[in-house]
């Protein structure tokens, strides 16, 4: 019963402040709004009996993506964006994809039979912490896949730093590097 | 479902007198709430009167001497003068966002506190994540400065934030690689259990515990904890003499006063997870001799607590005024150049220490 209420306002604020993401018209707002649908998410996660995932979620979403929007949308100085138009020739695309992912989506959840018990924990540390290491005949041991892919985010890393500093080497770039 | 059971006597005494689970669930949510902005509010100004005393006396002077006993009442006045100040915004301010922006920056050590165990049974949340949502939490912190900064519409205030930002968004990773460093060979990410794990003498406390590894560890944590905390000698965000106060040039009255408490109650957040994590927590520091230990043994577990958080924040004090800032390179450089790989080289060693003798 209390977990129902929960779920409503949680799921009230998600949405809601998914919204404002797509109708502020300032970015800084825009992004403000997607920390708090990120947060409501989390709340929703912990409701699900996965406290970890929650934490998570605050941890790498809501704490060091949106601190590097932010951060970003304050040095770029952002505000000159809120003068674009909030519909042109692209949405005519974008809306019935959008629309085609919805119904696939509600098709795919409706047809699942949905057994659900939300008193089973299902993402704590202990289990995330199994099915990540646990290498014997019968865990799945994921560990190695997990690193594989921080591999593939490192390289994704340099290749971005190789591209901002096109001119490596040269003579421009040396005095920059020079004055800090 | 995560269904946080508030343990003190308290809670069970409601649960006793109120039939509906609901209703006394409410209930004791709304005492600890309370609890904990009581605890955090009111540390506030004795925290300031103690870092004017112990500033004043490095410095050689006196400190507040006028009013009430050795100044006592200063903080107060103080406090009056802050609450009665006339609230504004400057000229081109985003309003919504300057008067968003301290609440935010205060919300995260209000949820850190909840995760603190003061007791045996005087912990609002225990929950098995204790310390990955203290991480998460902290992030509000940076996201409250940055919004303040960029809100004021000042040149000084947005540097100050994005020096700050990157600062702490720095220091945050080795901060969390030393906590990760605890919950390693403690075994437990859950607060409650990594202070039960330390019981037994004063040498089973983790900073004695673990050889030389968690000596350095400690002290890891109190260079990334005190960058994390803004606090100088790593305050380049406020760096009065080149930035005029940083992120919170603008602010007055009011919204200046939460940025000022969120501090301290950082400051306070901080300490206790210190204590936590490497001092043994509520623990009575026992040594071994039994007419000793019985009398310890009487003190309740949470004025052990509280003189071991007033003896880190009075490190912390200490600290703040006798040490000079570093330029913003330097520490940057500091961190990643030097403090990261020592971390990744600690954490290293410790699972060495357990491979081999845990």
């Amino acid at each position: 019963m209390l977990a129902l209420i929960y779920f409503i306002i949680l799921g009230v604020i998600a949405v809601g402040s998914a919204l404002c993401v797509l109708l502020s018209r300032h970015p800084l707002y825009g992004a403000l709004s997607l920390v708090v649908s990120m947060v409501s998410l989390a709340g929703i996660y912990g409701l699900l009996g996965s406290p970890f995932v929650g934490v998570v979620q605050i941890m790498v979403y809501a704490g060091a993506i949106m601190m590097l929007l932010t951060f970003v949308i304050m040095v770029l100085n952002g505000a000159r964006d809120s003068k674009t138009p909030m519909f042109d020739k692209v949405s005519l695309f974008v809306f019935p994809a959008i629309l085609l992912l919805a119904a696939l989506l509600g098709f795919a959840l409706i047809s699942t039979p949905l057994a659900f018990n939300a008193e089973t924990l299902r993402g704590s540390v202990a289990l995330t912490s199994e099915t990540l290491f646990n290498t014997n005949n019968k865990g799945p041991g994921y560990f190695l896949l997990f690193e594989v892919i921080g591999l593939l985010l490192l390289s994704a890393m340099i290749a971005a730093v190789l591209l901002a500093k096109k001119n490596l080497g040269s003579k421009e770039t040396e005095e920059i590097t020079e004055v800090h | 479902m995560m269904n946080p059971v508030i343990s003190h006597p308290l809670g069970n005494f409601i649960r006793e007198v109120i039939p509906f689970p609901e209703v006394s669930f409410l209930i004791n949510s709304i005492i600890s709430i309370i609890a904990i902005c009581a605890v955090a509010i009111g540390t506030a100004p004795i925290l300031i009167y103690m870092e004017r005393k112990i500033c004043a006396h490095i410095q050689c002077r006196l400190g507040p001497m006028r009013l009430g006993f050795h100044g006592t009442l200063q903080t107060i006045a103080d406090v009056m003068k802050l609450l009665f100040k006339e609230v504004y915004a400057p000229k081109g301010a985003d309003k919504f966002l300057f008067y968003l922006a301290p609440m935010i920056s205060l919300t995260a050590p209000f949820l850190a506190l909840t995760m603190i165990p003061f007791d045996h049974n005087l912990q609002v949340a225990n929950l098995s994540v204790g310390i990955p949502f203290i991480i998460a939490v902290n992030g509000f912190g940076i996201l409250g400065i940055l919004i303040g900064g960029w809100a004021s519409n000042n040149k000084y205030s947005l540097l100050g934030s994005l020096r700050s930002g990157a600062q702490m968004i720095s220091y945050e990773i080795s901060f969390a690689l030393v906590l990760l460093f605890v919950v390693m060979v403690s075994g437990s990410a859950n607060l409650m259990e990594i202070t039960q794990s330390q019981s037994g003498t004063i040498l089973d406390w983790w900073i004695i515990k673990i050889p030389v590894l968690g000596f350095i560890a400690f002290i890891m944590f109190f260079i990334s904890s005190t960058a994390e905390l803004n606090r100088a000698p790593f305050d380049i965000a406020e760096a009065e003499q080149e930035l005029t106060g940083g992120y919170h040039t603008e602010y007055n009255g009011t919204a200046f006063a939460m940025f000022y408490l969120a501090e301290y109650i950082n400051l306070v957040t901080t300490s206790s997870l210190a204590t936590t994590c490497f001092l043994g927590g509520f623990l009575p520091p026992l040594i071994g001799i039994e007419s000793v230990d019985l009398l310890m043994m009487k003190v309740p577990g949470f004025i052990w607590f509280a003189a071991k958080v007033v003896f880190m924040i009075s490190a912390y004090m200490v600290v703040r005024w006798t040490f000079v800032r570093p330029r913003v390179d330097q520490l940057m450089d500091f961190e990643w150049k030097f403090l990261l790989p020592a971390n990744l080289l600690l954490l290293a060693l410790g699972a060495t220490y357990i491979a081999v003798l845990g």
